[in-house]
This record gives C-alpha cells, sequence and structure tokens, in this order.
C-alpha cells in the first residue's frame, strides 16, 4: 500500500528530526552543570508515626492539601482519612468495590476520590450535611482499571486507565470532557502540573506523555526506560518530570529541553520502582522499591544519600506534604509511617 | 508493529494479569478479544500511522533550550529553596508537630 509506506517513511524522518533536534541543544549535561556542586550530606529519616488500622495491602496514599490531613486506599475495602499527627482516624469508608488501586485527595479538602479493578473513578463528599460520607459520582466509562486520579478542583478530575488512556471527568455532570488517547501500553500513573494546566503520564508502553489539559493534546513523549513506568511526578519548578520502573531505576526528563538528563540507578537496586516523590526543593528525590525500602536520592547529583527501611512488605506508595514537612509510605504490610 | 515498540510493550495484558494475581482473585475473568475482518484491520492501521505520523509532527515542532540553560535553572531552583525543605535541612524538634513530646519532669 503506497499510502502506509509513505506514512512509515514520514513517520521514520519526523522520529529522525526529533532526536537530531534533542541532540543540537545537548551543548552541556547536567552531570558538568553541577560538577562543583557537594552531593548533600547522608540523609537520615526517622519514622515519627505508624498509621495502624488497614488489614490488607496498602495500595495507595495521598496528602491532603493541609499537610495534616492524608487518605489513603487498601484491599480491605476502605479509604481511610487519617491526621497524620495525632494517628486518629478523622474517616473510615467502606467501599463497593475492594480492588482499590489509587486514591486522591481534593485540593479543597472536601472530596476524595478511589478506583481500581472495577474500571470506575469514585468520588466521595467528606463534608455532606448529615456528615455521613457518599459516594457522590461514580465516573465509569473506562474499559480498563483505574491506575491513578488526580483533582484539578471539586469539578474537574483526571484519571488514568489500563485501557490505554487518560481521561478528564467533569464531576458535576459525570461525563468524560476529553480523552487523552496516544500510550500504547496500560498507563499507570499521572501527576498534576503546579500550574494546573499540564499532566504527565507513565505507561507500559515504558514511556512518559506531557499533555496540555486544554488543548487536549500530547505535546511530549519520552522514551529511555526499560520497562514498565510505575510511578511519575513533577520536579517543584514543573520545569521536569521524574518517573519510576520496573527496570528499577528512576530518571529525570527535562521539559523544555525536550530530554532525559539524569538516570538515577544503582548495581545494587535491583527492585523495580512502585512510586516516587520528590522533596519540597527538588533536591531530593524519594523512591519506594519492590525490596521494602525508600531509597533517597541527591536528585542532582544522582547519588543515594539515605534509605528508609521499615516496612515488612513493598512500599507501594510515597507522598511528601506540601510543607515539605514530612514524607508518608504506604505498604503491603498494611501501614502507613510518617517520617522525617 | 509498526515502529520500533519493544514487544512486551504491546502486552497490556501481561500486567493486567500480573495485578490480577496480586489481588488474590477468587473469580476468574475472560478476556474477549474482538476479531476484525482483514479490510477493517487495514484501514485501521492506516487511520492510526496517519494518528502517530500527526502527534510526531507536534513533537517535532516545539522549540527547545539547551541543556546547560534547562540544568542550571534546576540547580539554581534547588538551592534558592533548600533552606524551606524540611527533610533536606533537618527539622529542629521544638518545630516538628510529628515528633513525640517528651513529658518533662521539673526537680
Amino acid at each position: 500500500m503506497g499510502e502506509m509506506e509513505d506514512l512509515q517513511k514520514e513517520a521514520n524522518n519526523l522520529k529522525d528530526q526529533i532526536t537530531a533536534a534533542r541532540k543540537a541543544v545537548q551543548d552541556s549535561t547536567l552531570q558538568e552543570t553541577v560538577a562543583g556542586t557537594t552531593v548533600v550530606g547522608r540523609v537520615q529519616l526517622k519514622t515519627r508515626k505508624t498509621l495502624r488500622g488497614h488489614l490488607a495491602k496498602i495500595y495507595a496514599m495521598h496528602w491532603g492539601a493541609d499537610s495534616t490531613l492524608c487518605v489513603s486506599a487498601s484491599q480491605d475495602g476502605k479509604l481511610i482519612v487519617w491526621d497524620s499527627i495525632s494517628t486518629n482516624k478523622v474517616n473510615a469508608i467502606p467501599l463497593k468495590s475492594s480492588w482499590v488501586m489509587t486514591c486522591s485527595y481534593a485540593p479543597s479538602g472536601n472530596l476524595v476520590a478511589c478506583g481500581g479493578l472495577d474500571n470506575m473513578c469514585s468520588i466521595y463528599n467528606l463534608k455532606g450535611k448529615d456528615g455521613n460520607v457518599k459516594v457522590m459520582r461514580e465516573l465509569a466509562a473506562h474499559t480498563g482499571y483505574l491506575s491513578c486520579c488526580r483533582f484539578l478542583s471539586d469539578t474537574e478530575i483526571i484519571t488514568s486507565s489500563g485501557d490505554c488512556t487518560c481521561v478528564l471527568w467533569d464531576i458535576e455532570t459525570g461525563t468524560q470532557k476529553t480523552i487523552f488517547a496516544g500510550h500504547m501500553g496500560d498507563c499507570m500513573s499521572l501527576a498534576v502540573s503546579p500550574d494546573f494546566n499540564f499532566f504527565i503520564s507513565g505507561a507500559c508502553d515504558f514511556t512518559a506523555k506531557l499533555w496540555d489539559i486544554r488543548e487536549a493534546q500530547c505535546r511530549q513523549t519520552f522514551s529511555g526506560h526499560e520497562s514498565d513506568i510505575n510511578a511519575i511526578g513533577f520536579f517543584p519548578n514543573g520545569n521536569a518530570v521524574i518517573t519510576g520502573s520496573d527496570d528499577a531505576t528512576c530518571k529525570l526528563y527535562d521539559l523544555r529541553s525536550d530530554q532525559e538528563l539524569i538516570t538515577y540507578q544503582d548495581s545494587s537496586i535491583m527492585c523495580g520502582v512502585t512510586s516516587l516523590a520528590p522533596s519540597k526543593s527538588g533536591r531530593l528525590l524519594l523512591a519506594g522499591h519492590d525490596d521494602f525500602n525508600v531509597n533517597i536520592w541527591d536528585a542532582l547529583k544522582s547519588e543515594r544519600v539515605g534509605v528508609l527501611a521499615g516496612h515488612d512488605n513493598r512500599v507501594s506508595c510515597i507522598g511528601v506534604s506540601s510543607d515539605g514537612m514530612a514524607c508518608c509510605t504506604g505498604s503491603w504490610d498494611s501501614f502507613l509511617k510518617i517520617w522525617n | 508493529m509498526l515502529w520500533e515498540l519493544p514487544a512486551a510493550a504491546l502486552h497490556g495484558n501481561t500486567r493486567r494479569s500480573r495485578l490480577l494475581m496480586q489481588l488474590t482473585l477468587r473469580f476468574p475473568l475472560s478476556v474477549v478479544v474482538p476479531r476484525m475482518s482483514s479490510k477493517a484491520h487495514s484501514s485501521n492501521n492506516i487511520a492510526h500511522a496517519r494518528r502517530t505520523v500527526q502527534q510526531l509532527r507536534i513533537e517535532a515542532s516545539i522549540e527547545r533550550i539547551k541543556v546547560s540553560k534547562a540544568s542550571a535553572d534546576l540547580m539554581n531552583y534547588c538551592s534558592e529553596h533548600a533552606r524551606n525543605d524540611p527533610l533536606l535541612m533537618g527539622i529542629p524538634a521544638s518545630d516538628n508537630p510529628f515528633k513525640d513530646k517528651k513529658p518533662c519532669t521539673i526537680l
């Protein structure tokens, strides 16, 4: 077929163009730029709180915007909202489906969301009139499991799915506003930019994609990982993206130079990355692994500067509060730990 | 497959089945794969190829800044915000809301 060959040729030309354009701006490396900087000193964080109450594996956690409340989701079929300072359970929400894989706290603090193998994103109102927490909406349209969800506001949420798409939903009407298609494998994770104009997704096609939310367009695609990308996050200034993969490495991709700047890897680390979170300044990168540990990296110098060892099973989720005061880890051992 | 994707990347089902095993599934799930006629298949391929080219055009057209500038900006951001990064700087016990305050005995 003539057209097919032409299209394939043009695609190959464009890919070569992109490779050349990326090389053309490689006047240096991150390593050279930070050569004069000293590695940060050893980081030793202690477990300050252990949040006990879940009866099975914890799959996800997310901090509330007040840096005190956080929500966790477990295979025991519960969403628990915790006061991380007192360790009290503020809400314990029973779920229709116990196969939950993700949860999210709305920036307002009014709503939480979760979803998983039921292919739906369920929105719960924490501030209902009679004090009971009820399902406010069930967002159903994905044809695959819900891997991640993040609120833009009380009226909009973005989801990523095993059906290889991400979706922007109107919560009030329960409808899809935009479908972001392009990944060639299950979407596993997403993160929203600090200015709320973009989001990034990591998938089982080993790539990360940057999406313009309002233009409904994929702007950039980043490759390099040798296996599924399980975790993704923005560097605090919104100009770089950090990914964590089953290939046991994390990578930092710069958005404005459109390329990978650094890989965080060590021959002694052989387990996949399940979750990641940068510290408030971006200098530290915390990465949770299948081997029950969290590795702490100097993000600029790409050297390991600490380990959080305290869980008795895989660390499945991690988050740094927005005021930067604490890191929370969730594990298959059913506990959440607060570290600083 | 069309353009150099690692074969494993196509198998979302592998990821799905690993997830299902981890979640101690009690009931077997069946996966239905629709069968397409060869004509529908080839026009699907062309549509997919057109979309891929369109997407690559968008990605090829973006402006890129020099890596030296990008790296310097990352480094500067880190140093400007270092002192406001509690996990990096350490938190004095008196300022740490998560640290249990030990009761004091006045002798």
